[in-house]
């Protein structure tokens, strides 16, 4: 799909990192944006605003991104359940990789993402593209 | 002997680097506030929750702190900040505390350099 047309979710709690890849997002002309802070805030969202992808942050409170995108996961709906994820984290250790490589997201991201690695990973996550770990 | 750096003269803060990753002068000094809050809140709180031995609650500030530091600074510092999260990662550590207090002192820096950059362009101290 057209990355300028697509709506996006951001979860972040850390406000600066938020406000970055935001701000990088409209840059590459997306502008159909929703943030939270933690998960399970974007859980309650979520099928309201049926994003065509999600940005997440691993370690939150009071829920986390491997727990948000567990339970998306295992939604019914599969216009949810498939929605593609790209995780953005300061924690790069192999075991981190390894869980959330298991949970069927598209991308990794160590932050700060750089502008143009994030754009090539969005614009291959709505075309539905398969894992792919980058720093 | 070499002549002292001025204090206004950045070391750790490079506007360049942040201008090339953020895009925009303005939303670069708007995220050079939030910097500035981060850091005139933070740097107190780490070292008495170190002093404290809470030492999984300074991680975490330590860590966020490390996602965001690249944005703005120079790659010494940023390696300082993710040696001295590393050593936070394991727990409580004597070295820890003297370790987190030389980074303070560089980041302490760093705050003052946000701050002349935001006080020459306007924005009050």
């Amino acid at each position: 799909m057209d990355m300028k047309r697509a709506r996006v979710l951001v979860i972040d709690d850390e406000k600066i990192m938020n406000t970055f890849i935001l701000g990088s997002l409209r840059r590459m002309g997306i502008l159909d944006l929703y943030s939270f802070d933690n998960g399970l805030a974007a859980l309650r969202e979520v099928s309201t605003l049926k994003p065509d992808l999600i940005l997440t942050d691993v370690h939150m409170h009071p829920m986390g991104g491997i727990e948000f995108v567990q339970k998306l996961r295992a939604l019914a709906d599969e216009r949810l359940s498939k929605i593609p994820v790209i995780f953005l984290s300061v924690d790069s250790t192999k075991s981190t990789v390894g869980e959330i490589a298991a949970l069927g997201v598209v991308g990794y991201l160590v932050k700060p993402p750089n502008h143009k690695m994030l754009e090539a990973k969005i614009a291959h996550a709505l075309k539905g593209d398969e894992f792919i770990v980058s720093d | 002997m070499p002549t002292p750096l001025p204090e206004a003269s950045p070391i750790y803060l490079d506007t360049d680097l942040a201008l090339s990753q953020i895009g925009d002068f303005d939303a670069m000094n708007s995220m050079l506030l939030m910097l500035q809050e981060s850091l005139t809140n933070d740097l107190p709180k780490i070292a008495s929750l170190l002093q404290q031995g809470d030492v999984p609650a300074a991680n975490r500030l330590l860590h966020a702190l490390k996602g965001f530091i690249p944005i703005f600074c120079q790659e010494s510092l940023c390696s300082h900040v993710v040696q001295v999260e590393s050593m936070s990662k394991l727990g409580a550590n004597p070295d820890l505390l003297s370790a987190y207090v030389g980074l303070q002192t560089e980041l302490a820096k760093l705050l003052r350099e946000v701050a002349s950059h935001l006080q020459a362009h306007g924005f009050a101290a």
